[in-house]
């Protein structure tokens, strides 16, 4: 790749694409944990009782004072500095549509270790995700000058 | 779905995918992260919160947020899917407009897919 020799990258690439790659799946790995102790949580919580100032306050109180959702917070901020990390040398144009692998992991979680049902339209849009993922990942991590 | 709710919709996605491209725009002022250890990565942070830009995408994403919620307190949930497919195109056209980067057939193909695959999901 002579052309891109004004690239610090240039003399590793192997190594830069395995640390977006990692970097990536942590991101949407952590994104999806928190999601998932968000929903937890709100779910126990439920909807405010009535739509009053104290009924607010109380709901609010109740929000934060749940442990999962400050656990679901904890792994969302772990989920952006991650994002901030790869986003600092990763093109934006790389870097969001492979997040998308995010929902082929939920979707396959989802099916194997819960046993929840998947349509077939939902495994064919599974499958048109991993073959985009798959073709972006084929391209130059960044395409840019620092 | 009425203007309003189109209204919010292109709020959704634009100021959404704006703040996003704000954010690496910032990033990009800061410079990479060489090594995946703490240290790097904590500068990283100090140095992007310095940066206007970083605080401008904030600003953007929490407003695509509420508009996101405005959104749904009168659409069913499924109104909400245009916006999360759209976000992939026009994330790819901005960064490629606004930021420079070269998004190549390949790449192009592959978002669309990917954009095409989360409707499915969605509808599914």
């Amino acid at each position: 790749m002579p052309a891109r020799s004004a690239f610090p990258h240039a003399s590793r690439p192997a190594r830069l694409y395995l640390r977006t790659y990692a970097l990536i799946l942590a991101l949407v790995v952590f994104s999806s944990v928190g999601n998932l102790f968000l929903s937890l949580a709100m779910k126990r919580i439920g909807d405010p009782h009535a739509w009053t100032a104290t009924a607010l306050f109380e709901h609010l109180l109740r929000i934060l004072t749940s442990g999962n959702i400050w656990i679901g917070i904890a792994f969302q901020l772990l989920f952006f500095v991650c994002y901030l990390t790869v986003l600092s040398w990763a093109d934006f144009s790389f870097v969001k549509p492979s997040m998308a692998i995010g929902y082929a992991l939920v979707t396959l979680l989802g099916a194997l270790v819960l046993g929840e049902p998947v349509s077939l339209l939902r495994w064919f849009g599974v499958a048109l995700i991993c073959s985009g993922v798959a073709l972006v990942a084929r391209t130059d991590v960044r395409t840019t000058l620092p | 779905m009425s203007l309003l709710s189109t209204i919010y919709l292109a709020v959704v996605v634009l100021a959404g995918t704006g703040g996003h491209l704000a954010t690496k725009h910032a990033l990009r002022c800061v410079g990479e992260v060489e090594r995946l250890r703490p240290g790097p990565i904590l500068r990283m942070l100090v140095r992007v919160m310095r940066q206007p830009w970083f605080w401008t995408g904030i600003v953007l994403m929490t407003i695509s947020f509420f508009s996101l919620l405005a959104l749904l307190a009168r659409e069913p949930l499924s109104r909400a899917v245009p916006a999360t497919a759209l976000s992939y195109v026009v994330g790819t056209l901005g960064a490629w407009w606004l930021l420079g980067e070269q998004v190549s057939p390949t790449r192009w193909l592959g978002v669309l897919l990917v954009c095409a695959g989360v409707t499915l999901i969605s509808l599914g």
